[in-house]
């Protein structure tokens, strides 16, 4: 750690503490207090692996995961809400720590009643996806210290993350039925992590929005989500610009579609949750014409969790993700690019152990068996030749939050 | 064990609350009263024993089903969260200072402060 990065973490660590004892009379105070409130969370991951890198130097041992949040709402009125966090995240190579603007929204709802809510958010909001990405980067709404890499790819967060734009949202109540329908439009926040997955390099050049992406979510709710499903997606269009010269590769054009189908049960002792995702890909007008291609990566996984007594849960999940869903063992695509076939693939077993030590910490950790290096970062891993296929993680996460 | 039983502030409109608008004031997305005060949501740490009774009598639902519920809207910035409190004592007082309140008590801690409701 710099001794930049070493005060921004300081900083940031004195504003939580800061306002922690703040919290105790937040309820006992003025009416307008009532209507404000504050959460925050702080978490420190230990990344252990047999062969490549993940979140660090984990080969070794590495300690660069670490997440701090803090978020501030306001409801003025039922129908007003104000809200924004803010993010500082390390995540070995792929995230450097600093802090970021997680969502900062308006949300509208001026049609409500106990039948149905309509209303419309503005600002940047977290991209509807699937069951965990809307929470993604808090420890405690996540089943486990990594989220399945077969839906929720590290590498590719950026697009999922949040957009920068409006989003209009619904839901309907009937008896012990719901449903929820959430439409999203705007621009994602781009960076290097991007142009590593879909350009497998940092070009000189600038790899951006090429024009507004649309997100959306529906979701049908059994008995307050003891049964859910639900459908939901991203479409994404990507520019690369590249500098005038660069021999290697021209400007093209990369379009993403990416959805989600998700399933969960919930029982008072277990869960079992599923989820199935497809992403086509497709390069347009790059050059050279060999650049251009299309693919169909998809991802999925099956988990159980049970709750053996209030403070302790136990976690069994299988994930598998291709990155061609017409190439599972990599084959074709490591005879075009001349790199190992594992690098398109990957089958993981993860077992997984969390102990709720207070209702305001947590210790949880996390066992994987790995067949396939898909999930894995180039930037963390440049040399695919030192990669292993068969590997296994373990990993510890520490948190805190209120 | 005793009996919980749903309160509310006395000045709160309503004398019969519908299950499913119980279910909507507690997840947190009935946010007012037909006369339009704000609703506060009062409601004991997720491993007390009455919170497990209330969800489990009232809601039909586990408290984890609550928390996931109440952890997607505060921590992707669209809702907040109920107010929680220690024991059983705050909770009488908070709503019983508090117009818009509602929560939940044990029978026998039930006095004029607050005022029971039934759900149809």
């Amino acid at each position: 750690m710099t001794a930049y990065e070493q005060s921004k973490w300081n900083s940031l660590a004195a504003l939580l503490l800061a306002v922690v004892p703040g919290l105790a009379f937040s309820g006992e105070g003025p009416e307008w207090l009532e209507r404000l409130q504050l959460h925050a969370f702080l978490s420190q991951g230990y990344v252990h692996t047999t062969h490549n890198q993940f979140m660090g130097d984990s080969e070794e041992g590495s300690l660069d995961f670490r997440e701090a949040g803090v978020n501030l709402s306001l409801r003025p009125s039922p129908s007003w809400l104000f809200s924004a966090q803010l993010l500082s995240r390390k995540a070995g190579e792929m995230s450097n720590g600093s802090v970021n603007l997680d969502y900062g929204l308006v949300d509208f709802t001026p049609f409500s009643s106990e039948t149905w809510r309509i209303g419309v958010i503005g600002g940047r909001f977290k991209n509807p996806i699937g069951l965990y990405n809307d929470t993604r980067d808090v420890p405690f709404t996540r089943p486990s210290v990594f989220l399945p890499q077969s839906i929720y790819w590290e590498k590719l967060r950026d697009i999922m993350l949040s957009s920068d734009g409006g989003q209009f949202h619904g839901e309907f109540f009937h008896g012990r039925h719901s449903l929820l329908l959430e439409l999203g439009i705007g621009r994602f926040t781009t960076n290097e992590n991007l142009e590593w997955a879909y350009l497998g390099n940092d070009w000189p050049g600038a790899f951006e929005n090429d024009g507004l992406s649309r997100v959306g979510r529906l979701q049908y709710e059994f008995e307050e989500g003891r049964v859910r499903l639900a459908l939901s997606g991203i479409e994404a269009n990507l520019r690369f610009e590249a500098e005038p010269g660069l021999p290697t590769v021209g400007s093209g054009k990369t379009r993403i579609d990416y959805w989600v189908a998700s399933f969960q049960y919930n029982a008072e002792r277990w869960s079992l949750t599923a989820e199935y995702m497809r992403e086509p890909v497709e390069w347009q007008s790059y050059l050279p014409p060999t650049f251009n291609d299309s693919r169909e990566a998809e991802g999925y996984y099956l988990q159980g969790t049970w709750r053996t007594t209030e403070a302790w849960e136990v976690l069994l999940r299988y994930e598998a993700a291709y990155l061609d869903r017409h190439d599972r063992d990599g084959s074709r695509q490591s005879s075009l690019s001349g790199l190992p076939a594992h690098l398109y693939f990957s089958r993981i077993w993860s077992l997984g152990l969390t102990w709720h030590i207070t209702s305001h910490m947590m210790l949880r950790g996390q066992f994987d068996i790995a067949d396939g290096t898909a999930p894995l970062s180039a930037r963390e891993n440049p040399d695919p030749a030192a990669m292993e296929r068969h590997w296994k993680l373990f990993s510890l996460l520490f948190s805190v939050g209120f | 064990m005793l009996a919980v039983q749903l309160v509310v502030n006395p000045s709160a409109p309503d004398t019969k609350l519908s299950p499913s608008t119980v279910r909507a004031l507690f997840n947190m997305r009935l946010l007012q009263w037909p006369d339009g005060t704000p609703v506060r949501v009062y409601v004991l740490p997720d491993d007390d024993t009455l919170h497990r009774q209330f969800c489990k009598r009232y809601l039909g639902v586990f408290p984890h089903q609550l928390r996931y519920s109440w952890n997607r809207r505060v921590y992707s910035g669209i809702g907040q969260s109920p107010h929680q409190v220690e024991n059983v004592e705050e909770m009488r007082r908070r709503i019983a200072d508090t117009p818009g309140a509602i929560g939940y008590l044990p029978e026998d801690l039930i006095d004029d402060s607050v005022r029971a409701i039934e759900m149809e």
